[in-house]
Protein backbone atom coordinates (compact mmCIF):
# COMPACT_ATOMS: atom_id res chain seq x y z
CA UNK A 1 0.00 0.00 0.00
CA UNK A 2 2.96 2.54 0.36
CA UNK A 3 4.06 2.10 -2.71
CA UNK A 4 0.99 3.10 -4.27
CA UNK A 5 0.88 6.86 -5.31
CA UNK A 6 -0.32 8.50 -8.44
CA UNK A 7 1.37 7.62 -11.68
CA UNK A 8 0.29 8.78 -15.28
CA UNK A 9 0.47 5.25 -16.20
CA UNK A 10 -2.24 4.62 -13.41
CA UNK A 11 -4.37 7.95 -14.28
CA UNK A 12 -4.38 6.39 -17.81
CA UNK A 13 -5.35 2.95 -16.74
CA UNK A 14 -8.22 4.29 -15.01
CA UNK A 15 -9.32 6.31 -17.77
CA UNK A 16 -9.35 3.21 -20.20
CA UNK A 17 -11.26 1.31 -17.56
CA UNK A 18 -14.11 3.97 -17.27
CA UNK A 19 -14.29 4.45 -21.09
CA UNK A 20 -14.87 0.36 -22.12
CA UNK A 21 -17.58 0.57 -18.84
CA UNK A 22 -19.55 3.65 -20.39
CA UNK A 23 -22.26 2.59 -23.00
CA UNK A 24 -22.59 5.95 -24.07
CA UNK A 25 -19.06 5.80 -25.23
CA UNK A 26 -19.37 2.00 -26.51
CA UNK A 27 -22.44 2.90 -28.99
CA UNK A 28 -21.11 6.37 -29.95
CA UNK A 29 -17.48 4.31 -31.26
CA UNK A 30 -19.68 1.71 -32.80
CA UNK A 31 -21.54 4.60 -34.40
CA UNK A 32 -18.12 5.85 -35.46
CA UNK A 33 -17.03 2.23 -37.31
CA UNK A 34 -20.85 1.76 -39.25
CA UNK A 35 -20.79 5.77 -40.37
CA UNK A 36 -17.49 4.99 -41.79
CA UNK A 37 -18.12 1.48 -43.11
CA UNK A 38 -21.68 1.83 -44.04
CA UNK A 39 -21.51 5.20 -45.95
CA UNK A 40 -18.25 4.48 -47.13
CA UNK A 41 -18.78 1.33 -48.85
CA UNK A 42 -22.24 2.57 -50.49
CA UNK A 43 -20.98 4.35 -54.02
CA UNK A 44 -18.89 1.21 -54.96
CA UNK A 45 -21.73 -1.32 -53.77
CA UNK A 46 -24.01 1.23 -56.33
CA UNK A 47 -21.37 0.16 -58.98
CA UNK A 48 -21.47 -3.28 -58.10
CA UNK A 49 -25.12 -3.41 -58.13
CA UNK A 50 -25.34 -1.67 -61.36
CA UNK A 51 -26.99 1.32 -60.15
CA UNK A 52 -24.01 3.55 -60.34
CA UNK A 53 -22.27 4.08 -64.16
CA UNK A 54 -18.71 2.73 -63.59
CA UNK A 55 -17.55 5.92 -64.42
CA UNK A 56 -14.36 6.03 -62.87
CA UNK A 57 -14.36 8.86 -60.16
CA UNK A 58 -12.53 8.76 -57.41
CA UNK A 59 -13.69 5.69 -55.19
CA UNK A 60 -11.04 6.03 -51.91
CA UNK A 61 -12.31 9.88 -51.63
CA UNK A 62 -15.59 8.09 -52.27
CA UNK A 63 -15.51 5.63 -49.83
CA UNK A 64 -14.47 8.48 -47.44
CA UNK A 65 -18.46 9.81 -47.25
CA UNK A 66 -18.94 8.67 -43.81
CA UNK A 67 -16.37 11.31 -41.98
CA UNK A 68 -18.90 13.91 -41.60
CA UNK A 69 -21.18 11.51 -39.55
CA UNK A 70 -18.08 9.93 -37.80
CA UNK A 71 -16.79 13.70 -36.93
CA UNK A 72 -19.79 14.71 -35.04
CA UNK A 73 -19.49 11.07 -33.04
CA UNK A 74 -15.62 11.20 -32.44
CA UNK A 75 -16.26 14.28 -31.44
CA UNK A 76 -19.24 13.53 -28.83
CA UNK A 77 -16.78 10.84 -27.52
CA UNK A 78 -14.46 13.26 -26.28
CA UNK A 79 -17.11 14.99 -24.75
CA UNK A 80 -18.81 12.59 -22.93
CA UNK A 81 -15.20 11.07 -21.30
CA UNK A 82 -15.22 13.95 -19.59
CA UNK A 83 -18.87 15.50 -18.94
CA UNK A 84 -19.92 11.80 -17.87
CA UNK A 85 -17.94 12.66 -14.84
CA UNK A 86 -19.80 16.01 -13.97
CA UNK A 87 -23.18 14.22 -14.86
CA UNK A 88 -22.54 11.14 -12.92
CA UNK A 89 -20.76 13.64 -9.69
CA UNK A 90 -17.74 10.89 -9.83
CA UNK A 91 -15.85 14.02 -10.33
CA UNK A 92 -15.08 14.82 -6.87
CA UNK A 93 -13.81 11.39 -6.39
CA UNK A 94 -11.87 11.24 -9.81
CA UNK A 95 -10.15 14.68 -8.47
CA UNK A 96 -9.80 13.98 -4.88
CA UNK A 97 -7.80 10.87 -5.86
CA UNK A 98 -6.36 12.86 -8.38
CA UNK A 99 -6.17 16.15 -6.75
CA UNK A 100 -3.45 17.67 -9.16
CA UNK A 101 -6.04 17.69 -11.86
CA UNK A 102 -3.94 17.85 -15.14
CA UNK A 103 -2.90 14.47 -15.91
CA UNK A 104 -6.39 13.94 -15.79
CA UNK A 105 -6.66 16.01 -19.03
CA UNK A 106 -3.28 13.67 -20.68
CA UNK A 107 -5.40 10.60 -19.97
CA UNK A 108 -8.53 11.53 -21.08
CA UNK A 109 -7.30 12.96 -24.69
CA UNK A 110 -4.51 10.36 -24.82
CA UNK A 111 -7.22 7.45 -24.02
CA UNK A 112 -10.52 8.43 -26.02
CA UNK A 113 -7.87 9.81 -28.86
CA UNK A 114 -5.85 6.61 -29.05
CA UNK A 115 -9.33 4.53 -29.23
CA UNK A 116 -10.72 6.77 -31.96
CA UNK A 117 -7.55 6.78 -33.65
CA UNK A 118 -8.00 2.63 -33.76
CA UNK A 119 -11.52 2.36 -33.94
CA UNK A 120 -11.40 4.70 -37.47
CA UNK A 121 -8.21 3.52 -38.59
CA UNK A 122 -10.06 -0.33 -38.75
CA UNK A 123 -12.97 1.10 -40.11
CA UNK A 124 -11.36 3.29 -42.78
CA UNK A 125 -9.19 -0.01 -43.99
CA UNK A 126 -12.61 -1.99 -44.12
CA UNK A 127 -13.99 1.13 -45.84
CA UNK A 128 -11.57 1.67 -48.62
CA UNK A 129 -10.23 -2.26 -49.22
CA UNK A 130 -13.86 -3.22 -49.12
CA UNK A 131 -15.21 -0.41 -51.67
CA UNK A 132 -12.46 -1.91 -53.95
CA UNK A 133 -13.60 -5.17 -53.76
CA UNK A 134 -16.94 -4.47 -54.84
CA UNK A 135 -15.84 -2.63 -57.47
CA UNK A 136 -13.37 -5.41 -58.50
CA UNK A 137 -15.96 -7.94 -58.00
CA UNK A 138 -18.24 -5.93 -60.30
CA UNK A 139 -15.52 -6.05 -62.70
CA UNK A 140 -15.51 -2.22 -62.63
CA UNK A 141 -12.22 -0.42 -63.10
CA UNK A 142 -10.28 0.17 -59.48
CA UNK A 143 -7.88 2.85 -59.63
CA UNK A 144 -4.73 2.98 -57.92
CA UNK A 145 -4.77 4.17 -54.47
CA UNK A 146 -1.21 2.64 -53.76
CA UNK A 147 1.23 5.76 -52.84
CA UNK A 148 -1.85 7.78 -51.32
CA UNK A 149 -3.60 4.98 -49.57
CA UNK A 150 -1.13 5.70 -46.22
CA UNK A 151 -2.83 8.99 -45.94
CA UNK A 152 -6.38 7.70 -47.33
CA UNK A 153 -6.34 5.65 -43.86
CA UNK A 154 -4.00 7.36 -41.21
CA UNK A 155 -5.35 10.87 -42.53
CA UNK A 156 -8.91 10.09 -41.28
CA UNK A 157 -8.17 8.60 -38.61
CA UNK A 158 -6.22 11.39 -37.17
CA UNK A 159 -8.82 14.07 -38.31
CA UNK A 160 -11.23 11.77 -36.00
CA UNK A 161 -8.73 11.32 -32.94
CA UNK A 162 -8.06 15.34 -33.42
CA UNK A 163 -12.06 15.86 -33.25
CA UNK A 164 -12.32 13.52 -30.15
CA UNK A 165 -9.37 15.84 -28.44
CA UNK A 166 -11.28 18.96 -29.00
CA UNK A 167 -14.31 17.23 -27.62
CA UNK A 168 -12.52 16.96 -24.46
CA UNK A 169 -11.26 20.04 -24.25
CA UNK A 170 -14.89 21.60 -24.62
CA UNK A 171 -15.79 19.16 -21.87
CA UNK A 172 -13.99 20.88 -19.48
CA UNK A 173 -14.29 24.26 -20.26
CA UNK A 174 -18.48 23.73 -20.34
CA UNK A 175 -18.89 20.27 -18.07
CA UNK A 176 -22.22 19.34 -19.53
CA UNK A 177 -23.07 16.80 -22.67
CA UNK A 178 -25.60 18.98 -23.98
CA UNK A 179 -23.73 22.56 -23.34
CA UNK A 180 -20.42 20.68 -25.10
CA UNK A 181 -21.57 19.26 -27.93
CA UNK A 182 -23.14 22.48 -28.63
CA UNK A 183 -20.45 24.34 -28.21
CA UNK A 184 -17.98 21.95 -30.10
CA UNK A 185 -20.11 21.30 -33.22
CA UNK A 186 -20.79 25.69 -33.08
CA UNK A 187 -16.90 26.08 -33.52
CA UNK A 188 -16.55 23.13 -36.14
CA UNK A 189 -19.49 24.78 -38.46
CA UNK A 190 -20.38 28.47 -37.39
CA UNK A 191 -16.98 29.88 -38.17
CA UNK A 192 -17.39 28.66 -41.92
CA UNK A 193 -20.91 30.81 -42.35
CA UNK A 194 -17.87 33.48 -42.15
CA UNK A 195 -15.95 32.12 -45.46
CA UNK A 196 -19.06 33.41 -46.91
CA UNK A 197 -18.16 36.56 -46.52
CA UNK A 198 -14.31 36.43 -46.71
CA UNK A 199 -13.48 33.38 -48.65
CA UNK A 200 -9.80 34.01 -48.23
CA UNK A 201 -10.60 33.33 -44.56
CA UNK A 202 -12.07 29.55 -45.12
CA UNK A 203 -9.15 27.33 -45.46
CA UNK A 204 -8.34 28.49 -41.77
CA UNK A 205 -11.52 27.76 -40.32
CA UNK A 206 -11.61 24.93 -37.54
CA UNK A 207 -14.12 23.41 -39.68
CA UNK A 208 -12.16 23.18 -42.94
CA UNK A 209 -8.65 22.90 -41.42
CA UNK A 210 -8.89 19.44 -40.86
CA UNK A 211 -11.19 18.40 -43.69
CA UNK A 212 -8.16 18.90 -46.17
CA UNK A 213 -6.71 16.02 -44.77
CA UNK A 214 -10.02 14.09 -46.30
CA UNK A 215 -9.72 15.63 -49.86
CA UNK A 216 -8.72 17.94 -52.06
CA UNK A 217 -9.86 21.29 -53.04
CA UNK A 218 -10.15 24.85 -53.92
CA UNK A 219 -10.64 26.59 -50.46
CA UNK A 220 -8.04 23.75 -48.52
CA UNK A 221 -5.04 23.73 -47.30
CA UNK A 222 -2.15 20.93 -48.29
CA UNK A 223 -3.82 17.60 -46.19
CA UNK A 224 -1.17 17.91 -43.50
CA UNK A 225 -0.74 21.83 -43.45
CA UNK A 226 -4.44 21.11 -43.23
CA UNK A 227 -4.30 18.68 -40.27
CA UNK A 228 -1.92 20.16 -38.49
CA UNK A 229 -4.16 23.58 -38.02
CA UNK A 230 -6.81 21.39 -36.67
CA UNK A 231 -4.52 19.93 -34.53
CA UNK A 232 -3.49 23.54 -32.93
CA UNK A 233 -6.99 24.42 -32.46
CA UNK A 234 -7.40 20.95 -30.54
CA UNK A 235 -4.67 22.12 -28.39
CA UNK A 236 -5.74 25.45 -27.75
CA UNK A 237 -9.15 24.20 -26.61
CA UNK A 238 -7.30 21.68 -24.20
CA UNK A 239 -5.34 23.81 -22.96
CA UNK A 240 -8.45 26.53 -22.19
CA UNK A 241 -10.16 23.44 -20.83
CA UNK A 242 -6.95 22.70 -18.56
CA UNK A 243 -6.74 25.95 -17.21
CA UNK A 244 -10.72 26.23 -16.46
CA UNK A 245 -10.37 22.75 -14.58
CA UNK A 246 -7.50 23.42 -12.87
CA UNK A 247 -8.24 27.39 -11.49
CA UNK A 248 -12.20 26.31 -11.00
CA UNK A 249 -14.01 24.71 -8.14
CA UNK A 250 -14.75 21.14 -8.58
CA UNK B 1 -4.42 14.90 11.49
CA UNK B 2 -6.34 17.59 9.47
CA UNK B 3 -5.32 21.47 10.15
CA UNK B 4 -7.70 24.23 8.80
CA UNK B 5 -6.43 27.47 9.03
CA UNK B 6 -8.58 30.76 8.67
CA UNK B 7 -10.47 29.21 5.99
CA UNK B 8 -12.70 31.47 4.62
CA UNK B 9 -14.81 30.38 1.47
CA UNK B 10 -17.70 32.32 -0.21
CA UNK B 11 -20.00 31.61 -3.13
CA UNK B 12 -20.29 35.00 -4.53
CA UNK B 13 -21.87 37.19 -1.75
CA UNK B 14 -22.58 33.91 0.60
CA UNK B 15 -20.16 33.65 3.00
CA UNK B 16 -19.80 29.41 3.27
CA UNK B 17 -16.80 29.21 5.77
CA UNK B 18 -16.22 32.03 7.37
CA UNK B 19 -12.50 32.18 8.92
CA UNK B 20 -12.41 28.92 10.43
CA UNK B 21 -9.80 27.45 12.10
CA UNK B 22 -9.67 23.44 14.06
CA UNK B 23 -8.01 20.80 13.92
CA UNK B 24 -8.56 17.23 13.83
CA UNK B 25 -6.74 14.57 15.67
CA UNK B 26 -5.69 11.08 14.82
CA UNK B 27 -7.09 7.96 17.30
CA UNK B 28 -11.13 9.36 17.23
CA UNK B 29 -13.70 10.52 15.86
CA UNK B 30 -14.43 13.72 15.42
CA UNK B 31 -18.10 14.98 14.77
CA UNK B 32 -18.65 17.88 12.31
CA UNK B 33 -22.30 19.12 13.44
CA UNK B 34 -24.27 22.02 12.53
CA UNK B 35 -27.49 23.10 10.87
CA UNK B 36 -28.13 22.61 7.19
CA UNK B 37 -26.23 25.36 5.44
CA UNK B 38 -23.78 26.06 8.37
CA UNK B 39 -20.62 25.14 5.73
CA UNK B 40 -20.17 21.45 6.77
CA UNK B 41 -20.10 20.72 3.26
CA UNK B 42 -17.89 22.81 2.27
CA UNK B 43 -15.33 22.63 4.83
CA UNK B 44 -14.97 19.31 3.79
CA UNK B 45 -14.82 19.89 0.48
CA UNK B 46 -11.84 22.52 0.94
CA UNK B 47 -10.16 19.81 2.85
CA UNK B 48 -9.75 17.61 -0.25
CA UNK B 49 -9.17 20.48 -2.54
CA UNK B 50 -12.45 20.53 -4.17
CA UNK B 51 -13.09 24.15 -3.43
CA UNK B 52 -10.64 26.74 -3.65
CA UNK B 53 -10.73 29.06 -0.40
CA UNK B 54 -10.93 32.10 -0.94
CA UNK B 55 -8.66 32.91 1.97
CA UNK B 56 -6.26 30.19 4.20
CA UNK B 57 -5.58 26.67 3.87
CA UNK B 58 -5.93 22.95 4.43
CA UNK B 59 -2.86 20.98 5.65
CA UNK B 60 -3.42 16.58 5.57
CA UNK B 61 -0.80 15.25 7.24
CA UNK B 62 1.13 18.71 7.09
CA UNK B 63 0.78 19.24 3.26
CA UNK B 64 -1.70 20.19 1.03
CA UNK B 65 -3.74 17.46 -0.62
CA UNK B 66 -2.91 18.33 -4.11
CA UNK B 67 0.79 18.07 -3.38
CA UNK B 68 0.32 14.87 -1.80
CA UNK B 69 1.80 11.84 -4.22
CA UNK B 70 0.00 9.42 -2.64
CA UNK B 71 -3.93 10.78 -2.25
CA UNK B 72 -5.83 8.02 -1.76
CA UNK B 73 -3.56 6.93 1.44
CA UNK B 74 -3.73 10.19 2.93
CA UNK B 75 -7.50 10.98 2.43
CA UNK B 76 -10.35 9.02 1.56
CA UNK B 77 -13.49 10.65 1.11
CA UNK B 78 -17.38 10.09 1.03
CA UNK B 79 -18.70 13.56 0.20
CA UNK B 80 -21.76 12.05 -2.16
CA UNK B 81 -23.43 8.63 -1.69
CA UNK B 82 -24.72 8.96 -5.17
CA UNK B 83 -21.29 9.84 -7.13
CA UNK B 84 -20.81 6.73 -8.87
CA UNK B 85 -22.24 6.30 -12.25
CA UNK B 86 -25.11 4.28 -13.20
CA UNK B 87 -24.50 2.10 -15.87
CA UNK B 88 -20.99 1.05 -14.05
CA UNK B 89 -20.57 -1.94 -11.58
CA UNK B 90 -19.34 -1.10 -8.08
CA UNK B 91 -16.85 -3.11 -9.13
CA UNK B 92 -15.50 -1.60 -11.94
CA UNK B 93 -16.24 1.77 -10.03
CA UNK B 94 -13.97 0.71 -7.32
CA UNK B 95 -11.51 -0.50 -10.09
CA UNK B 96 -11.26 3.00 -11.96
CA UNK B 97 -10.60 4.98 -8.51
CA UNK B 98 -7.75 1.99 -7.35
CA UNK B 99 -5.95 2.53 -10.72
CA UNK B 100 -5.32 6.29 -10.27
CA UNK B 101 -3.34 5.48 -7.50
CA UNK B 102 -1.55 2.43 -8.38
CA UNK B 103 -3.55 0.22 -5.90
CA UNK B 104 -4.24 -2.94 -6.92
CA UNK B 105 -7.57 -4.96 -7.84
CA UNK B 106 -7.10 -7.30 -4.65
CA UNK B 107 -7.30 -4.15 -2.24
CA UNK B 108 -10.93 -3.32 -4.38
CA UNK B 109 -12.09 -6.86 -3.89
CA UNK B 110 -10.74 -6.22 0.31
CA UNK B 111 -12.98 -2.96 0.35
CA UNK B 112 -16.17 -4.64 -1.14
CA UNK B 113 -15.93 -7.46 1.86
CA UNK B 114 -15.56 -4.40 4.45
CA UNK B 115 -18.75 -2.59 2.98
CA UNK B 116 -21.09 -6.38 2.31
CA UNK B 117 -21.16 -5.54 -1.31
CA UNK B 118 -19.30 -8.55 -2.83
CA UNK B 119 -22.41 -10.24 -4.12
CA UNK B 120 -23.91 -7.20 -5.72
CA UNK B 121 -20.32 -5.88 -7.33
CA UNK B 122 -21.14 -7.05 -10.63
CA UNK B 123 -24.31 -5.41 -11.04
CA UNK B 124 -25.49 -1.74 -12.32
CA UNK B 125 -24.49 0.72 -9.61
CA UNK B 126 -27.92 2.72 -11.07
CA UNK B 127 -30.12 0.20 -8.95
CA UNK B 128 -28.46 0.17 -5.97
CA UNK B 129 -30.13 1.66 -3.14
CA UNK B 130 -29.37 4.91 -1.38
CA UNK B 131 -27.77 2.68 1.58
CA UNK B 132 -25.94 0.21 -1.10
CA UNK B 133 -25.04 3.59 -2.51
CA UNK B 134 -23.29 4.91 0.82
CA UNK B 135 -21.48 1.64 1.36
CA UNK B 136 -20.28 2.00 -2.22
CA UNK B 137 -18.92 5.37 -1.42
CA UNK B 138 -17.54 4.30 2.24
CA UNK B 139 -15.40 1.45 0.18
CA UNK B 140 -13.80 4.53 -2.05
CA UNK B 141 -12.94 5.90 0.73
CA UNK B 142 -11.11 2.83 2.32
CA UNK B 143 -10.00 2.02 -0.87
CA UNK B 144 -6.40 3.41 0.03
CA UNK B 145 -5.86 2.62 3.59
CA UNK B 146 -6.10 5.77 4.60
CA UNK B 147 -4.98 7.82 7.20
CA UNK B 148 -7.83 10.75 7.10
CA UNK B 149 -11.44 9.30 6.40
CA UNK B 150 -13.94 12.04 5.74
CA UNK B 151 -17.67 11.00 5.58
CA UNK B 152 -20.23 13.52 4.76
CA UNK B 153 -23.48 12.72 6.13
CA UNK B 154 -23.19 8.82 6.08
CA UNK B 155 -25.42 7.09 7.74
CA UNK B 156 -28.24 8.86 5.61
CA UNK B 157 -30.46 6.66 4.24
CA UNK B 158 -29.04 3.58 6.40
CA UNK B 159 -31.37 0.97 7.84
CA UNK B 160 -30.82 0.55 11.36
CA UNK B 161 -28.12 -2.28 10.79
CA UNK B 162 -26.45 0.12 8.28
CA UNK B 163 -26.68 2.74 10.97
CA UNK B 164 -25.15 0.49 13.49
CA UNK B 165 -22.29 -0.72 11.00
CA UNK B 166 -21.21 2.67 10.51
CA UNK B 167 -21.02 3.46 14.11
CA UNK B 168 -18.79 0.27 14.75
CA UNK B 169 -16.97 1.03 11.35
CA UNK B 170 -15.71 4.27 12.47
CA UNK B 171 -15.02 3.27 16.00
CA UNK B 172 -12.37 0.69 14.43
CA UNK B 173 -11.01 3.31 12.00
CA UNK B 174 -10.45 5.61 15.22
CA UNK B 175 -8.78 2.80 17.35
CA UNK B 176 -6.41 1.96 14.19
CA UNK B 177 -5.39 5.19 14.95
CA UNK B 178 -6.59 7.05 12.13
CA UNK B 179 -8.62 10.42 11.61
CA UNK B 180 -11.91 9.91 11.49
CA UNK B 181 -13.84 13.44 10.65
CA UNK B 182 -18.00 12.76 10.70
CA UNK B 183 -20.40 15.75 9.41
CA UNK B 184 -24.11 15.18 10.81
CA UNK B 185 -27.02 17.38 11.35
CA UNK B 186 -28.03 14.87 14.06
CA UNK B 187 -26.69 15.53 17.53
CA UNK B 188 -28.68 12.57 18.73
CA UNK B 189 -26.39 10.67 15.87
CA UNK B 190 -23.04 12.34 17.05
CA UNK B 191 -23.81 11.36 20.77
CA UNK B 192 -23.28 7.24 20.45
CA UNK B 193 -20.35 7.81 17.38
CA UNK B 194 -17.99 10.81 18.19
CA UNK B 195 -15.50 11.61 21.04
CA UNK B 196 -15.00 14.96 20.14
CA UNK B 197 -17.31 17.72 18.29
CA UNK B 198 -16.57 20.62 16.30
CA UNK B 199 -19.48 22.87 15.95
CA UNK B 200 -19.86 25.05 13.09
CA UNK B 201 -22.78 28.10 12.35
CA UNK B 202 -23.27 29.86 9.94
CA UNK B 203 -19.91 29.09 8.76
CA UNK B 204 -18.36 29.87 12.25
CA UNK B 205 -16.60 27.57 14.76
CA UNK B 206 -18.97 27.58 17.65
CA UNK B 207 -17.26 25.19 19.79
CA UNK B 208 -14.46 22.43 19.37
CA UNK B 209 -15.24 20.52 22.48
CA UNK B 210 -15.14 16.45 23.88
CA UNK B 211 -18.53 14.96 24.31
CA UNK B 212 -18.00 15.28 27.83
CA UNK B 213 -17.04 18.93 28.08
CA UNK B 214 -20.57 20.09 25.79
CA UNK B 215 -22.26 18.26 27.88
CA UNK B 216 -20.88 19.51 30.74
CA UNK B 217 -20.88 23.14 29.86
CA UNK B 218 -24.81 22.72 28.94
CA UNK B 219 -26.36 24.65 31.72
CA UNK B 220 -29.77 23.09 32.40
CA UNK B 221 -32.51 24.68 31.64
CA UNK B 222 -35.65 25.90 34.48
CA UNK B 223 -38.95 25.79 33.40
CA UNK B 224 -41.22 29.03 35.34
CA UNK B 225 -44.35 29.16 34.79
CA UNK B 226 -45.76 32.63 35.85
CA UNK B 227 -48.41 35.14 35.72
CA UNK B 228 -46.06 38.02 34.72
CA UNK B 229 -44.05 36.59 32.31
CA UNK B 230 -43.21 40.20 30.48
CA UNK B 231 -42.09 41.38 33.93
CA UNK B 232 -40.12 38.20 34.58
CA UNK B 233 -38.38 38.56 31.41
CA UNK B 234 -37.51 42.10 31.94
CA UNK B 235 -36.03 40.78 35.59
CA UNK B 236 -34.01 37.89 34.22
CA UNK B 237 -32.34 39.78 31.33
CA UNK B 238 -28.67 39.46 31.73
CA UNK B 239 -25.55 38.87 29.58
CA UNK B 240 -25.27 34.91 29.31
CA UNK B 241 -28.98 34.26 30.41
CA UNK B 242 -31.49 33.12 27.54
CA UNK B 243 -35.19 33.51 27.95
CA UNK B 244 -37.56 32.35 25.62
CA UNK B 245 -41.17 31.92 25.58
CA UNK B 246 -42.66 28.32 26.31
CA UNK B 247 -46.24 28.97 26.83
CA UNK B 248 -48.65 31.67 27.75
CA UNK B 249 -47.70 31.85 31.05
CA UNK B 250 -44.21 29.80 30.78
CA UNK B 251 -40.82 30.53 30.34
CA UNK B 252 -38.03 28.60 29.69
CA UNK B 253 -34.55 30.26 31.64
CA UNK B 254 -30.78 29.07 30.70
CA UNK B 255 -28.03 30.66 32.29
CA UNK B 256 -29.70 30.78 35.94
CA UNK B 257 -30.64 28.15 38.46
CA UNK B 258 -33.79 27.57 39.38
CA UNK B 259 -32.24 29.68 43.60
CA UNK B 260 -31.34 32.63 40.91
CA UNK B 261 -34.71 33.03 39.56
CA UNK B 262 -36.78 32.43 42.67
CA UNK B 263 -34.75 34.71 45.18
CA UNK B 264 -34.98 37.49 41.90
CA UNK B 265 -39.10 36.87 41.74
CA UNK B 266 -39.13 37.12 45.32
CA UNK B 267 -37.53 40.58 45.72
CA UNK B 268 -39.55 41.76 42.89
CA UNK B 269 -42.87 40.75 44.18
CA UNK B 270 -43.42 38.57 40.91
CA UNK B 271 -45.43 35.36 41.49
CA UNK B 272 -44.23 32.21 40.38
CA UNK B 273 -47.01 29.28 40.08
CA UNK B 274 -44.03 26.97 38.56
CA UNK B 275 -40.47 26.41 38.91
CA UNK B 276 -38.80 23.25 37.16
CA UNK B 277 -35.47 22.90 36.37
CA UNK B 278 -34.55 20.42 33.43
CA UNK B 279 -32.02 18.57 32.94
CA UNK B 280 -29.90 19.44 29.70
CA UNK B 281 -29.32 16.56 27.24
CA UNK B 282 -27.11 17.41 24.38
CA UNK B 283 -29.56 17.97 21.85
CA UNK B 284 -30.81 20.44 24.12
CA UNK B 285 -27.03 21.43 24.39
CA UNK B 286 -26.80 21.81 20.75
CA UNK B 287 -29.46 23.27 20.20
CA UNK B 288 -28.95 26.32 22.79
CA UNK B 289 -25.01 26.21 21.41
CA UNK B 290 -26.22 27.04 17.66
CA UNK B 291 -29.45 28.97 18.78
CA UNK B 292 -27.25 31.47 20.37
CA UNK B 293 -25.44 31.62 17.38
CA UNK B 294 -28.46 33.19 16.03
CA UNK B 295 -29.61 35.73 18.27
CA UNK B 296 -25.62 36.89 20.08
CA UNK B 297 -23.53 35.69 17.21
CA UNK B 298 -19.75 34.43 18.61
CA UNK B 299 -20.72 35.38 21.69
CA UNK B 300 -20.37 31.00 22.41
CA UNK B 301 -17.46 30.77 20.09
CA UNK B 302 -14.61 28.95 21.67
Amino acid sequence: MSTAVVTTRGVAAAEWIKLRSLRSGMWLLIGIVVSIVGIGVMPALGVAVGALPPDGSDPAGAALGGMSAAQLLAGAVGVVAVTSEYASRTIAATLTAVPRRLPLVGAKVGVAGVVVFLVALGGVLVAVLGAAALLASAGAPVPAVGPTLARLVVGPALFLAVTTALGVGFGWLLRSTAGALAGLYAFLFLPSALGLVVPSALPYLPGNSGIAVLQSGPGLLPPWTGLGLYAAYAAAGLVAGASVLVRRDA
Amino acid sequence: MIEIRNLTKTYGAVTAVDDLTVTIRPGRVTGFLGPNGAGKSTTMRAIVGLDRPDSGEVLIGGRRHADDPAPLHTVGALLDARAFHPGRSARTHLQALAATNGIGRHRVEEVLDVVGLRDVAHRRAGGFSLGMGQRLGIAAALLGDPEVVLLDEPVNGLDPDGVVWIRDLLRRLAGEGRTVFVSSHLMSEMALTADHLVLLGRGRLLADVSLAELTARADGRVLVRSPQPAELTRLLAAPGVTVTRAGPEQLAVVGRTSAEIARAALTAGVLLTELTPVHASLEDAYLAMTHADVEFPGRVAA
